[in-house]
């Protein structure tokens, strides 16, 4: 502690370098449901500011006597307030409440697809800085938006960084995520992996999301929702903070951000990194990430600002890849903690799953004022990924079935070790060992979004969205416990790599498989806005191209012109418009209707992992959304109920099979299957409210019903060749009144932040999850009369956090204590069916049991 | 503001009331109990102490005897001298089902009170060429047992209980040979007898078709048994009834010639038994091997054999790309019949000799989203191994 002090006394005389003015004003902004912190106050004019405290209290010496504050806030308006103010005077300027709107920064929001309360036609949930630092803790970064209506978000196994969301029942690839503007789904298989962005959190300035069609303009997969994450940029005020952070199970964090503040030249440069260790709620998964963030923005001229981001989380955590059956759970000695997939090798922990990335992302940001009329922003931007998840390999991997002692226990690797060191003797190869399946990438895009306004109250947008990626895939050898090398064959005894057979592979050699996917894509987007006082409204359209093209570097000779394929492409498209109406200024009414269609995915076109069969023709998906709304404010009251349905139809259902061109004949021809009529129905209500009870109290809360149904069978589905001939069995799939599964269909949340006194607040939040289904695929379903998926049972877990807020010698400073499932509730949040559709036979996660944390943050 | 509070104390009540798991861990805990998970396997053969020890010292059986009176009566109280000796023993529980997996088995070996009857009365009869006619044995022998059998049936109608009929008789097998064995009528049917022919009696140092005394039949014969068998495959356990003559005075008038002072061959019955190397006097305690497996509660009789698929069984029925059978919904082996469908297959292929009735647990590697092994009971009923559940 004392060293601590003393680092911070050093950082204070450097940092205590601004200029003492002898006049001062005071005040508290607030935003519709509170105390608006974080949000900007400069003095017109000049680039002495500050920004609020976590009670959206601000105090600032100004330099003049008379003159103008002009208070800030992303995805708000602008206020300035004018004030004269004695010498030696401290002037309260009262409470200055910002409304939200698109009148600051409007190209910002523009380029990030942020919607507007009461103006954009979307159900929309805003989460900003101060309320993810309050209460997101050790939690992953999705789960801070489980209190938001359609949400349900999990920690999947439990790893660091295994977080996963899927909105009003739709997982990650329907599930656009975007990062100030850039999407970052997956360019092949649209998942979205948290892990990659595990430090996110700390440079976040607000999480938007927008559930349904949604208000992005370029082409998304946004069939259940977007999440526009927007990180933090400029920081008007010189300084930074300190956090320090301890938690259950090891768990340590340390960071730092330093802000030069907007210089007189108009750069301002922000930093940020922290280091985060832990041995984690579950077994076997200990964890290690970093997480940087650099910003550097320069206001150029009145027209022209530029910025640079740059961020990334490197991080590798053991995994809990595996599920398990509850028995097993409950005989294991470590309860839900339970994790089968780490062993012990010469007494120490390792990992046989665990995984380790590192994702950069890197954009340049123009911003271009061309007139009164029209803007332009532009993001140029790269990303590289690096990584991958370990796991088993080996001829014999039985072995990782031995166990130290019960089969709760960690896995024998040693005995694995003095196998393969016997078989090294005799110059054989390890039996079993451990490899990494890599998917390493790059990424490059620019998007680019222009608006002009057409007239007063008409506005057009157009834009494109320009991307290019590289995908490698891989595996390599990781640790070949105790053996001298392996041989790389398949089940046939024949080489995986036909260009290096016979190779006696080491750690770090690449096996099994390697090849590269390249997507291409490029989008169009245009959209009309009108707004006027009371009608705001839009329609927008967008297209896109997909190409796809396989190299494979094992399966293929160098020399042979099969390694690799053409292009293939394939087009996507969406239209949708939407209208809010402001019956007055408590209510607001919105509608929103659209219908897109979404090119399948890498891995529907190559479906056999090769470069011979390839499903040229694969079918789009096909979504129909439509969403009514409606929005009532008062200075106490906010509260939202939103109806959607959204038809899902055709996703992606390939088969493909072999069949003799005539009977008897040995000639066989490969067929590729499209079947479409996989279709499922999401339609549901939602309720959101935030009622502030007094100046010291609010509540919130949220009820939402989901009805998430697959909607019809494929009965005798009889494919047929290009002379009408019957080829293969017919097809069936029985899935129809099949509930989807894998996301709790009712949700409700119930929240209360209470200020004790003056800085320190004390919340409780419970969320309850009901109507979960064990996660199945509606494509196993091939018998007729299957039940529904075993329902998981509902549960709801109590989070509490006390803020403690003082001045700690001259620095600001903010103690958080947080308790997540405060009264330690034994529940499932993932399962996976099982043969019998109940509880013995599924396998599941549990949800982590009672964790704290604790940690402080002093500003300077 | 008052009333918010308590609507949010009456929610925290309410929803704190809920243990989410709570009905799926009763419905678990009313499965078989997990107590007794350790796995054990033994073969023991019992000793003097094990049947006779009283239970207050340390005993588990109890008997007056070093031996069982019946074999049901070894099936009866040998589960309580398993769950005495081996208290901790059990079943391990498969994950998913809750249903045992693994089990304790015990090979045990004990003696048992098996009486061999001698005979209580005496018949000589040769086998007249009219009887043969009779009965129509028109080449005027027998030539199978039931042949024998039959004319036993018509011959003595109404035997009398352990009733001993020393037989002359031709019998072909190859060639015609005239044989004269025993046999005795026991519990309502007749038990064959191996009788020696006169050479097989000069081989054992008798001028005549028949032993000079009880003590010179009862040493010579086992001596002349290992001989005699050595082409058969006996195995230690295995009891011979053997029918031997002496020359005695013929109190009975066995001849049926009036007379009792003459003397006459009569026929006597004892049994051998084999231990594996040579032949002795069976004194009426067999010794049994029985098989017994925990069931989770206590010892049960099995005959259950373990068996774990190897890779070449997993070759054999077209899973031998990952090694084990992919249980996922949808997928091939997702139903057990399909599973047990394949076990056939590769029973079948390595045990072709099995017995009917014959029970397997094997052991297969599966896939179900996770790696694992589960087990499935098959027992071969007919020509196929069927679900043994």
């Amino acid at each position: 502690m004392k060293k601590i002090t003393q680092l911070l006394m050093v950082m204070l005389f450097f940092t205590m370098s601004s200029t003492i003015y002898a006049q001062t004003i005071t005040g508290t902004v607030f935003a519709e449901d509170g105390p608006l912190p974080g949000a900007n106050i400069v003095e017109k004019g000049t680039t002495n500011g500050t920004t609020t405290d976590f009670d959206g209290k601000f105090t600032l010496k100004v330099s003049e006597g008379t003159g103008t504050a002009i208070v800030s806030f992303v995805g708000y308006t602008n206020k300035t307030i004018s004030y004269t103010v004695a010498s030696d005077e401290v002037k309260g300027l009262g409470s200055i409440t910002l409304t939200s709107d698109n009148t600051l920064d409007e190209i910002v929001i523009t380029a990030v697809s942020f919607a507007v309360d009461r103006e954009t036609p979307v159900a929309v949930s805003t989460i900003k800085a101060q309320e993810i630092e309050a209460k997101l803790g050790t939690q992953e970064f999705p789960e801070i938006l489980k209190s938001t209506p359609g949400v349900y978000a999990t920690k999947s196994g439990g790893g660091f960084g295994d977080g996963r969301i899927n909105l009003r029942g739709f997982n990650s690839e329907n599930v656009a995520v975007m990062i100030n503007g850039v999407p970052v789904n997956d360019m092949e298989n649209g998942r979205v992996y948290w892990s990659n962005w595990a430090g996110l959190a700390d440079v976040t300035s607000a999480m938007q999301v927008q559930r349904g069609l949604g208000a992005s303009k370029v082409a998304v997969p946004s069939i259940g929702g977007t999440i526009n994450i927007l990180s933090k940029t400029t920081d008007v005020e010189k300084g930074g903070s300190v956090l320090v952070g301890v938690g259950h199970d090891g768990y340590q964090k340390y960071g730092a951000t330093v802000s030069t503040g907007l210089l007189d030249n108009g750069l301002a440069v922000t930093v940020s990194g922290s280091k985060t260790k832990g041995n984690g709620y579950v077994d076997g998964t200990e964890f290690e990430g970093y997480n940087y963030f650099v910003n550097i923005s320069k206001q150029i001229n009145e027209k022209h600002k530029l910025s640079l981001t740059s961020f990334g989380a490197p991080q590798r955590h053991g995994q809990r890849q595996n599920r398990s059956s509850i028995a097993r759970y409950r005989n294991a000695e470590s309860g839900i903690r339970f994790n089968p997939d780490w062993g012990i090798k010469s007494g120490k922990v390792t990992h046989i799953e665990d995984n380790f990335y590192h994702k950069s992302q890197t954009s340049l940001n123009h911003y271009w004022t061309i007139s009164d009329k029209s803007s332009l922003s532009t993001a140029l931007y790269a990303s590289w990924g690096n990584g991958g998840g370990g796991g088993t390999a080996g001829s014999n991997r039985d072995l990782f079935g031995v166990r130290i002692g019960g089969n709760d226990q960690p896995v024998d690797l040693d005995n694995i070790v003095s196998i393969n060191k016997a078989n090294g003797t005799q110059g054989l190869g390890s039996e079993a060992f451990l490899r990494a399946s890599r998917n390493d990438h790059s990424w490059y895009g620019v998007l680019s979004t222009f608006k002009t306004d057409l007239s007063e109250n008409l506005a057009l947008v157009a834009g494109v969205d320009l991307r290019t990626y590289t995908g490698s895939h891989f595996r390599e050898v990781t640790d070949l416990l105790g053996g001298a090398y392996i041989l790389d064959i398949d089940n046939n005894g024949d080489d995986n790599n036909v260009n290096n057979p016979n190779a006696a592979l080491k750690v770090g050699d690449k096996f099994a498989y390697n090849n590269e996917g390249k997507v291409g894509w490029q989008g169009f987007f245009t959209q009309l806005e009108y707004n006027n006082d009371v009608l705001a409204g839009f329609i927008s359209a967008s297209v896109s191209n997909t190409s796809y093209q396989r190299i494979d570097y094992f399966q293929y000779l160098d020399s042979d012109p099969l390694r690799e394929t053409d292009k293939y492409n394939f087009i996507g498209f969406g239209i949708k418009g939407g209208a809010n109406y402001n019956l007055n200024e408590n209510h607001n009414i919105f509608i929103n209707v659209g219908y897109f269609e979404k090119a399948a995915e890498f891995g529907a076109v190559f479906q056999d992992f090769d470069n011979e069969h390839i499903n040229a023709d694969a079918e789009n998906q096909k979504i129909f959304s439509a969403e009514l709304g409606y929005g009532f404010r008062n200075e106490k009251l906010s509260a939202n109920v939103n109806l959607y349905r959204t038809q899902w139809n055709d996703r992606t259902e390939t088969d493909n099979f072999s069949a003799e061109t005539s009977t008897g004949s040995g000639v066989f021809v490969d067929y590729f299957v499209n079947l479409t009529g996989v279709n499922a129905l999401h339609q549901g209500i939602e309720f959101d409210f935030n009622y502030r009870a007094s100046d010291k109290l609010t509540l919130t809360g949220m009820v939402s019903l989901g009805d998430w149904t697959w909607t019809e069978n494929l009965e005798n589905v009889q494919i047929f060749d290009e002379n009408q001939k019957p080829v293969g069995n017919p097809i069936n799939l029985f899935m129809k009144d099949l509930k989807v599964s894998d996301a709790a269909q009712t949700t409700a949340a119930l929240g209360m932040n209470w200020e004790l006194m003056e800085k320190t607040h004390f919340s409780v939040d419970y969320n309850y999850f009901g109507n979960y289904y064990a996660d199945f695929n509606p494509s196993d379903r091939k018998v007729k009369g299957t039940p529904q998926a075993w329902k998981a049972p509902e549960y709801g877990t109590f989070d509490a956090s006390l803020r403690y807020g003082f001045e700690f010698g001259a620095f600001d400073t903010t103690l958080t204590a947080r308790m997540n499932n405060v009264l330690n509730t034994e529940y499932i949040s993932d399962a996976l069916d099982g043969g019998n559709h109940d509880a013995a036979t599924a396998l599941v996660w549990y949800g982590y049991g009672r964790t704290f944390n604790f940690s402080a943050k002093i500003r300077f | 503001m008052k009333k918010i509070f308590y609507l949010i104390a009456i929610t925290v009540v309410f929803f704190t009331s809920c243990n989410p798991m709570e009905d799926i861990y009763t419905e678990f805990d009313n499965l078989p109990s997990a107590n007794n998970d350790i796995i054990g396997d033994v073969t023991y053969e019992l000793t003097g102490d094990d049947y006779t020890k009283k239970k207050d010292k340390g005993g588990f059986l109890e008997l007056s005897h070093e031996s069982f009176s019946t074999i049901d009566e070894a099936k009866t109280l040998l589960p309580d001298f398993l769950t005495g000796t081996y208290p901790t023993w059990g079943v391990e529980y498969e994950d998913e089902t809750g249903k045992p997996k693994v089990k304790s088995s015990a090979n045990i070996t004990f003696k048992w009170y098996n009486p061999r009857k001698t005979e209580k009365s005496l018949e000589v009869y040769t086998v007249k060429g009219s009887d043969y006619d009779e009965l129509g044995f028109t080449y005027g022998n027998f030539s199978s047992m039931n042949n024998i059998i039959t004319f036993l049936d018509w011959k003595y109608p109404t035997p009398t209980d352990r009733m001993l009929v020393s037989l002359k008789y031709k019998y072909y097998s190859g060639s015609v040979n005239t044989l004269k064995n025993g046999f005795i009528y026991v519990n309502g049917s007749w038990n064959f007898l191996q009788g020696f022919v006169e050479t097989e009696y000069n081989a054992m140092g008798e001028n005549y078709a028949n032993f000079t005394s009880k003590t010179t039949a009862l040493s010579r014969i086992p001596i002349y048994l290992k001989d005699y068998y050595k082409y058969e495959s006996k195995e230690a356990g295995n009891i011979e009834g053997i029918m031997y003559n002496i020359y005695q005075k013929d109190y009975d008038d066995i001849d049926g010639d009036g007379s009792t002072t003459d003397k006459t061959t009569y026929s006597y019955v004892v049994y051998f038994i084999y231990d594996g190397n040579s032949w002795s006097k069976y004194n009426s305690i067999a010794k049994e091997t029985i098989k017994f497996g925990h069931n989770g509660t206590t010892w049960v009789l099995d005959n259950t054999i373990k068996y774990t698929l190897t890779a070449a069984d997993y070759d054999l029925v077209g899973n031998g790309n990952y090694g084990n059978f992919d249980v996922r919904s949808g997928k091939d082996d997702e139903t057990v019949d399909a599973r047990v469908a394949k076990i056939n297959t590769i029973l079948l292929n390595n045990f072709p000799s099995d017995v009917e009735g014959q029970e397997y647990v094997v052991f297969y590697n599966i896939y179900n989203g996770a790696a694992g092994v589960w087990s499935t009971k098959v027992i071969k009923s007919g020509a196929e191994y069927i679900l043994n559940e």
